[in-house]
């Protein structure tokens, strides 16, 4: 225990902490620990570390680009659907013309 | 196919698992511009201004249950406020004014990035409306300020036969919306949020209570309102 806690202070990069953010992201941090990740990022880059702390926020934004570029299953019917009604009130407000549909006259 | 069909309940269940859940809070401000008839008529309410009448208070929060989609709940709230010196009632008594229009979006709201900073998302939402209305009149008068104030909305009687100091009347409305958003994401966590659409609520203004009695409120044309917002928002997990 001793031996492992002295390692940390010695090397803040090799905090568990900073192993979780750079496995599971930054976002797998609890917001209770958020500010002791802050301090142990700034130690990290004080020791010489800034690249692997460059890393973990680069592999973070990679991370949740591709799982978000494209949409996936039902969702990119809902977004159709989402388009096309705010095109058509948009459209009907600059036209001047009812947007409301009466489907039984 | 039958085997297609076994196979959807796992896959669903494995992509909800794996799925990294996202809460986030958001804080910001809302724009539109309603007709508030009943308000302009009558020169006793506070004058319009941007403030009061255009601007709303927003907060609300989300969560990320599948890989490109959230549900959440966002508050928008107009507010208008007259102190009992500038706020004369027709029988010559005076009240403080209090007035809240309140917009419940229950959004489901599907996303994609186009951009690792920018996120484009598409938001669908019911919405539950309220309207309060509130008097701090003076005692012992306060049917009579009450009666009065309802006066200035319609000539009908109202069965009223006690009322407290402080009382409100409140009128309650379904509607939906439909919005376009743009996200721009400042760090991982935290990101700025545009949006625009439009919103249709059903109120009636003769669907206001006051102490269980069914009084009519001001006339207000809220239907067909476009709107934008702007908010910032900061994930929790």
């Amino acid at each position: 225990m001793f031996g492992q806690s002295t390692l940390e202070k010695q090397n803040p990069c090799s905090h568990p902490l900073i192993k979780l953010a750079k496995d599971n992201g930054i976002k797998s941090i609890p917001l209770k620990d958020i500010l002791k990740y802050r301090k142990l990022v700034k130690e990290c880059e004080k020791s010489g570390n800034s690249k692997a702390i460059e890393q973990i926020e680069l592999m973070d934004w990679e991370r949740d680009f591709k799982r978000s570029k494209a949409m996936s299953s039902w969702t990119s019917t809902h977004a159709m659907f989402v388009f096309v009604t705010v095109g058509y009130y948009y459209m009907a407000k600059i036209l001047d013309i009812p947007y409301e549909v009466t489907f039984f006259p | 196919m039958k085997s297609q069909i076994q196979v959807l309940p796992l896959f669903l269940l494995i992509a909800v698992g794996y799925s990294q859940p996202k809460l986030s809070f958001d804080l910001g401000l809302g724009l539109y511009q309603p007709t508030l008839t009943g308000y302009d008529e009558n020169e006793t309410f506070p004058i319009k201004n941007t403030l009061n009448r255009n601007l709303l208070f927003n907060w609300g929060v989300y969560y990320e249950f599948f890989y490109n989609a959230r549900i959440g709940m966002s508050t928008l709230t107009s507010i208008d406020n007259e102190d009992a010196k500038n706020f004369k009632l027709g029988n010559q008594s005076s009240a403080d004014f209090s007035r809240r229009i309140t917009y419940r979006f229950f959004p489901i709201e599907t996303f994609f990035r186009w951009r690792p900073r920018i996120e484009i998302n598409f938001t669908l939402m019911p919405i539950w409306g309220r309207s309060t209305i509130s008097l701090e009149t003076n005692p012992p008068q306060q049917l009579d300020d009450w009666k009065s104030f309802l006066t200035m909305f319609s000539d009908k009687e109202i069965g009223l036969s006690e009322m407290n100091a402080t009382d409100n009347m409140v009128s309650n409305w379904y509607g939906y919306g439909s919005m376009l958003g743009f996200r721009f994401y400042l760090t991982s966590r935290m990101a700025l949020d545009l949006k625009s659409g439009f919103m249709n609520n059903t109120y009636d203004e003769k669907s206001w209570y006051l102490r269980g009695n069914k009084v009519t409120g001001p006339k207000m044309k809220i239907d067909g309102l476009p709107i934008f917002s702007l908010k910032i928002l900061y994930g929790l997990r």
